[in-house]
């Protein structure tokens, strides 16, 4: 803003602009216009003097509206006038109705004729008005990001900035145009005299308000700071409210409100601000005020927003929550960690539908991959006693896949396919194979070295997949297996299967008995279900398992095959073996309860690149242990922030208002959807990891910012979600942000980014094993139903409040989100790491 | 009350002492010191819980741990009985241990909760003392 009017600031203000004798003037911003060519009214006249007197109180009302959001914006009062009635605060204007704009009044003379008062006097008092109203308005626009009156020449083409101040000869005179006076000059200059003192007035005023405006330190009784470098938005806008003015020093203070610590102080004498955060071991140097001034660090910078503050989200609170460091044993997520485990970074045990297992004593190895730095770690593994033990049928060892994790049958295999499989003959004269003759019904086993084999005789044979064997070990005593299988091609009404149980060196012992065939009814590709079979298991070492397609036409898949024991608790003596040293548990399990195992370990040395896990299972034989996750987490010590003593519960607090927001949030769009509400609840009150993410997305309706999702897709970016880069840079809506900068997605500016990769940004993040006890982001009614062994949801949409409370394993296992690292706390109080 | 929109309001709040008073715990044992059945509406704070190791009653041993995580005895409450995957814990590392009170455990999912107190070692016996405290708000 510019120094008009700079000198009205000496004017005695009035409190009240009088409506005096103000008529409403056209919304078009025009004056009932003058014909000079037609007999001299005085009517006329005095309709523009009146006219000019309601534009004065408009102005008027420009001025309280801008002091009003100067009171919303810096919490403080200024001047304003009173107003004796209402009046729109957006002044109409009409460039041809101004004569100057150097706020001078051409008022009549003795010489001048009647139409002199219009063109001349009417015209500059008609260019004061504006000008005095656009100063305000630029003053505020310059300032406020969301200003209270619009400007009548934003392109400022028409009114100037002009610095000259005149008082217009204003004379506070209440005086009217009226034709039962004096046809003489003071007819027409005494009313305009007026109305200059009016815009004196007001010009006094609004230079009180630019004042105010060029430098709210001096009156505010809150700030809204925000620290940001390079574009990244280092501290989000922060209130900083006055708690201290000794006439020099005015100190305006943040949460966490630590002694000396958290402040903007304004210096009034020096004018200077300088920021002290809440650790002082390196100095602000006091800045020169200034709505943007240097910060601490090179190119840091300290932004006064003028704007009413808004309400505060998770993310807001996740970063003030990080601006206190507690004391005691900090636990920190690493990135080394196994998300899920039926996959090639597992050695040993045996693969189960889902997850990794030790079905029995044994070791499994984990290989996880990253850097870890010397010190101490918390290895913790999410795993589950299950006495359901269920193998994939892909997971035999006949080297036969199928859809869907199954093993599907050979059938019409040709000469040049027989690969290191048990195959039958079926119809026709027989074939050759290997030099030998199979007849119809003969059995033979392929192998590797040679694929094809002739026909024998006339009527041409074929051939289809026997067998496929299965390896397993399981807790000796008795079992149920049941078979999960379907047809995938061709037509069948039945299958003819057997399944035999051999232990090493022992008799092979049928269990899966093909006496009767088993009926396939109903359509290809719908599993069917064995009716369960009995079984003893003589010893904990490898059996062999093999199932035999004894009968029945189409193509024969095997699903599933499932061992079942009624043992209920396990113990499990676990020796981990981690970056170089081993550690010890020993803990119990029950049937299908979810737990989380847990080691630490002590490592002088850095272990980068590929980093395993080795788990020897050594007792008790009894009830299997599925492995699901695994985390690695480091062990530190925090370094307090100083003078924190009476701030221990800070982190806590700023979950609890993080918790707060979202229950705000989530509420608002139960209301929004009204009756049209989604369920994420599956089959009645069931609950599923899909149902958790579904559920997330709705507590993201008005929470934008509560979860944290890794790797973005390049097309994924959605309105009003917030982005943070994770690699070099990317490019979005043609900008350029590099690591750790982070942006909003905006629906103008589409959905794709280039480049890099980002995440999208949360204060919750999926809970992993290494989260047990961290505060999780739980919906209301959720629990965990020991008789179905799964989580049900008591409540459906309406009531399923965002709540915060302790992650419990089970918890782990349906995706649900934990508070992120930030709002941790140490987990016991006057412990330290030894150094 | 409750200033803020929420779903709950609670009548009353129940303060539930934990009180563990010295005792024998063998190696390798451990005991469910209280059982806590939590219902729908109702709402478990775990405030504090204090552990004190009274004395070593096997003088003279180098102690073996089973759960080196948990040194060389705990004191946690539990969804579960793995001793690993406490929802607040406090292992004895010096003369008292204390879970932080300045963050609370807090419960609002139906189910039956333990605290579980356990010696942690197979050749070590242990004279200990639990004491904490729950807000049962419901």
């Amino acid at each position: 803003m510019n120094n008009q009017l700079e000198s009205a600031l000496v004017i005695a203000l009035r409190e009240t602009i009088k409506w005096e004798s103000a008529v409403e003037a056209s919304a078009s911003g025009t004056l009932t216009p003058v014909v000079p060519a037609l007999p001299f009214d005085a009517v006329t006249y005095q309709a523009r003097d009146r006219q000019l007197a309601y534009r004065d109180l408009i102005v008027s009302a420009a001025v309280v509206e801008v002091a009003v959001q100067v009171g919303d914006v810096w919490n403080y009062s200024t001047l304003k006038p009173t107003l004796q009635g209402p009046a729109p605060f957006s002044l109409p204007f009409v460039g041809t109705e101004a004569g100057t704009y150097s706020s001078q009044i051409r008022h009549v003379l003795n010489t001048s004729i009647p139409y002199d008062a219009a063109r001349y006097a009417d015209a500059d008092l008609y260019g004061r008005d504006a000008l005095i109203y656009e100063v305000l308005a630029r003053a505020c626009s310059s300032t406020f990001t969301d200003p209270s009156i619009p400007q009548i020449d934003s392109a400022g083409t028409l009114i100037p900035s002009t610095s000259i101040w005149s008082l217009g000869e204003g004379y506070a005179a209440k005086a009217d145009i009226n034709t039962a006076l004096p046809l003489d000059r003071d007819l027409f200059k005494n009313p305009d005299r007026n109305l200059a003192d009016r815009d004196n007035q007001l010009a006094g005023y609004v230079a009180q308000l630019a004042q105010a405006l060029k430098n709210p330190f001096e009156n505010a009784l809150r700030l809204y700071i925000q620290v940001e470098a390079y574009g990244t938005v280092q501290r989000e806008p922060d209130i900083y409210a006055l708690t201290r003015d000794d006439g020099t020093h005015r100190v305006f203070q943040t949460e966490p409100a630590l002694a000396g610590a958290n402040q903007i102080i304004y210096n009034s004498q020096a004018h200077t601000l300088q920021w002290i955060r809440e650790r002082v071991d390196e100095v602000h140097v006091p800045q020169i005020y200034a709505m943007e001034i240097s910060g601490i660090e090179f190119g840091q910078t300290i932004t006064t927003l003028a704007a009413v503050p808004e309400g505060k989200d998770a993310q807001y609170w996740r970063g003030k929550a990080d601006q206190l460091e507690p004391n005691g044993i900090k636990v920190a997520d690493t990135d080394v960690e196994l998300l899920t485990t039926n996959n090639s970074a597992t050695s040993g045990g045996y693969m189960q539908y889902g997850s990794a297992s030790l079905t029995v004593p044994g070791a499994i190895s984990f290989t996880m991959n990253g850097s870890l730095p010397p010190g101490d770690y918390r290895v913790s593994v999410l795993v589950k006693p299950n006495h359901t033990v269920e193998i994939a049928g892909a997971q035999n060892v006949s080297n036969t896949s199928g859809t869907l994790g199954g093993a599907t049958f050979d059938i019409d295999v040709p000469s040049g396919s027989i690969s290191l499989k048990t195959y039958l003959v079926e119809d026709g004269d027989g074939i050759v194979y290997n030099g030998s003759l199979y007849l119809p019904g003969d059995v033979f086993a392929g192998t590797n070295a040679l694929a094809t084999y002739t026909q024998y005789g006339i009527v041409t044979s074929t051939v289809r997949q026997y067998a496929i064997n299965f390896l397993l070990a399981l807790p000796e005593g008795p079992w149920n297996v049941r078979l999960e299988y379907t047809n995938l091609s061709g037509t069948t009404d039945s299958f003819s299967i057997k399944g035999v149980y051999t232990a090493a060196g022992a008799e092979a012992v049928p269990v899966i008995q093909d006496i009767a065939p088993l009926p396939f009814t109903t359509t290809n590709g719908n599993i069917v279900i064995t009716p369960g079979a009995s079984m003893d298991v003589a010893n904990t070492g490898p059996f062999s398992f093999p199932i035999y397609w004894t009968g029945g036409d189409g193509q024969f898949h095997v699903r599933k095959l499932i061992f079942e024991s009624d043992t209920t608790v396990g113990r499990y003596a676990l020796t981990g073996t981690f970056a170089g040293s081993t550690a010890q548990a020993d803990v119990t399990g029950n049937d299908k309860i979810t737990g989380v195992v847990r080691w630490q370990y002590s490592s002088a040395g850095s272990s980068v690149g590929t980093i395993p896990l080795i788990i020897d299972y050594t007792e008790e034989p009894a009830l299997p242990l599925q492995f699901q996750q695994v985390q690695v987490q480091t062990l530190s010590n925090f370094l307090p922030t100083p003078l924190s003593q009476n701030f221990q519960g800070w982190r806590q607090e700023c979950l609890e208002r993080a918790e707060r927001s979202i229950a705000q949030g989530y509420q608002m769009a139960v209301d929004a959807y009204g009756t049209d509400l989604p369920s994420f609840r599956t089959s009645g009150s069931g609950w599923s990891p899909d149902a958790t993410e579904e559920w997330m997305s709705f507590v993201e309706v008005y929470n934008p910012r509560v979860r944290e999702v890794p790797a973005i897709a390049t097309d994924g970016i959605a309105d009003g979600y917030q982005y943070q880069v994770d690699t070099p840079y990317v490019i979005y809506a043609g900008t350029v942000f590099t690591a750790g900068q982070k942006f909003y997605g905006v629906a103008s500016s589409g959905t794709s980014y280039s480049s890099g990769t980002v995440h999208q940004v949360g204060a919750f993040i999926k809970s992993q094993p290494g989260h047990v006890g961290r505060p999780a982001l739980v919906p209301y009614g959720l629990y965990f139903d020991g008789t179905d062994y799964a989580a049900k949801a008591y409540y459906d949409t309406p009531f399923s409040t965002p709540t915060v409370m302790a992650c419990q394993p089970w918890m782990i296992e349906y995706g649900l989100y934990v508070a992120q690292q930030e709002f941790w706390m140490p987990e016991t109080i006057g412990l330290t790491l030894p150094a | 009350m409750n200033g803020f929109i929420t779903t709950r309001r609670y009548a009353r709040v129940l303060d539930l002492p934990i009180s563990f008073p010295q005792t024998e715990l063998r190696a390798g044992k451990a005991i469910v010191i209280t059982q806590l059945p939590l219902a729908l509406h109702q709402r478990l704070e775990l405030r504090a819980l204090t552990l004190v190791v009274n004395a070593i009653l096997t003088p003279g041993v180098v102690p073996i741990y089973l759960n080196t995580a948990l040194s060389i005895c705990s004191v946690g409450l539990y969804q579960g009985t793995m001793l690993t995957g406490p929802l607040a814990y406090t292992a004895f590392t010096e003369m008292t241990s204390i879970t932080n009170p300045f963050s609370p455990c807090i419960i609002e999912t139906p189910g039956t909760y333990n605290v579980i107190i356990s010696n942690n070692t197979s050749n070590t016996d242990l004279s200990l003392t639990a004491t904490g405290a729950i807000k049962l708000y419901y």
